[in-house]
This record gives structure tokens, sequence and C-alpha cells, in this order.
């Protein structure tokens, strides 16, 4: 039997684990420019689901630490703020993926052995 | 559409000027595209409800665009603020006891009543008082305690080499030293601050009592903020002492310059002549027979204390440096 707390432990436990993915996936999807609410659909896409009230925050931190630029599109009915990888932010989104693979094969090595 | 107008100031009504509207807009395109997104057959009603339970509370939503902290006095100080609130109040409590029992003796003509609703009212308002100073001096060093404490204990790049040396015994500051200053600067400002009067002399004659006040009652009123200024500097010196615990160069050199601010404010006061009662030698004069000139006794009384309150924050700072010097181990 899994009790009620057990869920709840796994659940957050969970979500500490995903928090320290988000900015990664973000990052990886701005290539392209996108606005906030088109990026928790590409997000949710492909399978990784992200709170639009995390994610608007977010995307105005990065933003602040340079590695987003982003410009309001105005023309249309909707004005929305399109958010995108600056210079620097590929550079350190490139070597942070490098980081992450790295990462990736040494807990699978921990995990599987 | 009102739901949404509502949600939308609850998320940007404490954020900074500049960003607000910027992250109205934004939040508004969201939530249109939220809504649009929904699909299925409920009211407009329901779908804006649905969307704004999935965006969450908008306290948690400001909070996080806000992404700074959003406290008076943060978990750093508290304790100290705690500990320096009680000793404060206690102290209040002695200074304004002293007062109404002083005041109440030389008194004819009250009754139990009134001095009980005096002494009430009197611990009331000098506990907000002091309440309000005390917390506005650590909002104060809660703002700046960071670029404070790494001033002092050099904590930005950490390294086992700057591990304090234990202090000898002499190099700690002892927990009373700090708690007996904190206690005495109370009770000294809560006497001159809400009971300047009773700094007097007094005569029974036939008349019942005649007061003599040593203070001009209206100009010092007109000090107030000043001594509110003495308050906060002399407590601050004491926290720092007991937040750091043991002597070392920068905390002495920081503690001497309290010091002389304190020693100046406090003389801003005593030496501007308007402070002290203009009448009292003549009064003094007037209800004894002494014939001698008290007039120039008065003020070489009076020049007298300002030597002794100079010499004594002299001696304090050079003694306070002293350790310093002598016990600053704290790095190499």
């Amino acid at each position: 039997m899994i009790s009620n707390n057990d869920n709840e432990l796994l659940d957050s436990l969970l979500l500490e684990l995903r928090r320290g993915t988000i900015i990664l996936s973000v990052l990886s999807q701005l290539k392209s420019p996108q606005y906030g609410y088109s990026l928790v659909v590409l997000l949710e896409g492909k399978k990784i689901p992200v709170d639009a009230g995390t994610l608007y925050p977010l995307l105005r931190r990065l933003e602040k630490q340079n590695l987003l630029v982003s410009n309001w599109d105005v023309e249309v009915a909707k004005p929305r703020k399109y958010y995108q990888l600056s210079d620097y932010g590929s550079d350190v989104y490139a070597r942070l993926c490098d980081k992450w693979f790295e990462m990736v094969r040494n807990m699978d090595e921990i995990l599987k052995s | 559409m009102d739901l949404i107008n509502r949600y939308v100031y609850a998320v940007t009504k404490s954020l900074p000027e500049k960003q607000r509207e910027d992250i109205e807009k934004e939040l508004r395109t969201l939530i249109e595209d939220m809504i649009e997104q929904n699909h299925s057959l409920d009211t407009y009603e329901s779908k804006v409800e649905k969307v704004l339970i999935d965006l969450g509370d908008p306290e948690r939503l400001s909070d996080s665009y806000r992404g700074s902290k959003r406290y008076l006095i943060g978990p750093n100080l508290y304790d100290k603020y705690i500990l320096i609130l009680k000793i404060v109040f206690g102290a209040v409590f002695i200074g304004i006891t002293i007062a109404i029992f002083v005041d109440s003796i030389f008194t004819q003509n009250q009754n139990f009543g009134s001095i009980f609703s005096n002494y009430a009212s009197a611990i009331f308002s000098a506990l907000l008082q002091a309440f309000a100073w005390t917390t506005i001096g650590f909002a104060i060093a809660e703002r700046n305690s960071m670029n404070l404490t790494k001033a002092i204990s050099h904590k930005n790049e950490w390294s086992p080499s700057q591990l304090a040396v234990i202090p000898v015994k002499k190099a700690q500051i002892p927990f009373s030293e700090p708690i007996l200053g904190i206690v005495f600067t109370t009770i000294f400002i809560i006497l001159l601050y809400s009971a300047p009067q009773l700094f007097s002399a007094r005569f029974s004659n036939n008349n019942g009592v005649a007061i003599i006040h040593v203070f001009n009652l209206e100009v010092i009123q007109g000090y107030k903020l000043i001594l509110v200024c003495l308050f906060v500097i002399s407590i601050f010196k004491e926290v720092l002492k007991l937040y750091f615990r043991r002597w070392s160069l920068k905390l002495s050199i920081l503690i001497s310059i309290l010091s002389i601010l304190a020693t100046v404010l406090l003389l801003a006061v005593f030496m501007n002549n308007n402070v002290w009662n203009p009448n009292f030698a003549s009064e003094l004069i007037k209800h004894t027979n002494w014939s001698y000139d008290i007039a120039t006794l008065l003020e070489k009384i009076k020049s007298g204390l300002i030597v002794v309150v100079i010499l004594s924050t002299v001696i304090d700072i050079l003694t306070i440096l002293c350790k310093g010097i002598k016990y600053n181990t704290n790095s190499h």
C-alpha cells in the first residue's frame, strides 16, 4: 500500500528533480523567437510540462541575466513579447548542454551499477 | 473580465513601477491565450476561472516576478532583534517606572488612580516608541547587513585559513557588556525623551513643592529626533558587539566611529545653551538662602560635564582600539 503521504513526498522530490532541468529545457527551445504561451504549448507537446506561472517570471529573469533578448510584437491584435537566445545565451546553452550530457552519463553509471 | 482585471491587479500591484506595465500586458495576453486554448463547451466565465486556478495564487506569482526577499528583518538578524526588543522593553519599563515613581513622590494632590493611569499611558507610548525605533533600526541594518558582515568578517570567499582563532578569554566580549549598555542607554534616553521634567531640584515650602527644572522643557522637545538617532546608534553599537562577540580591528574601528557619532549628537544637545533652563540659578537662589555664586558654579558643572563626556568617550575608544589591535587574530 502506498499512502497519501508517500505520494506527496514522491511528488515533491520529483518537483525538485524537474526544477533543475527547466532552464535547460527553456533555453533549448529559444533558438527561434517564442512568446511565453507558445513556449508552454511547445514544451507540453514534448512532454516537458512547465507552469505558465513558473515560466513567465523565469523568462524575465533569463532576460535580465542577458541570456535572452526580447521584443514586443505590437502589430497584431494581441501584443506579444517574443524571447530568443542572445549570442551570450547560445554560448552558455552550448556549454550547459555539454555538462548535462556528462552528468547524464555519470548518473546512468551509478544508477545502473 | 472583471476577474481577470482583479487577478492582474493582484499580481502587479506590489511590483516595481518600471516592470508593472510590461508584466501586465504580457499577463493579459497569456490569460486570453489560455482561455482560447480551452475548446470545451464551458461558459466563458468558468473558462476564466479555470485559467486563473491554473496560474495559481497571484501573490506567489508576484513573488517569483519580484525574485527578491520580502521581509523586514531576516533570519540572520531575527534572534538579535527579539533579544534587543526584550532588553529594551525591560529597560523602558524600568525607566518609566522610575520616572513616574519619583514624579509622584514629589507631586502632591495626586490620587492613586491618576498616578496609575499616567503610568499606564506612559508605559504604553514609550513601549510603542521603543518598538518602532528598534524595528526601524533593524530594518535598516537588514538592508545593509550583507555588506556589513562581509566587510567585518571577510565572508566573500571562504577558506579554512580564515577560520578565526578560538578567542582567548580576553578577546571575547562578555555578554553582560552590551546588555548593560543597552539597558543604561535606554533608561537614560527614555528619561530625557519622555520625562525631562524629572531632572530637577525640588524644595518643600509653605505653598507645597517648588520644582526647578534643569532643562528648558520646550527646547528639549525639539531635540527628540536627535535623541532617537542617539538611541538607534547606541543600540546598533551594542548589537554589533552581540553579533560578533569578539574583538577584531575592524569591529573596534566601526564601534569607535559609532561612539564618536553618538558623542557628537549628545554634545549637540548639551552644548546648546538653550537646552538648559535659563532661570535655574536665579530660582535656586530664590528658594534657598545660599549666598554662593551659583550661576558660576553651574557653568563650571556644565563645562565639567562636557569634559567628562568627551574624556570618557576618548578613553572608551582608546580601550576598544587597543583590544581590537591586540586581539586581531581573525585573519592572517
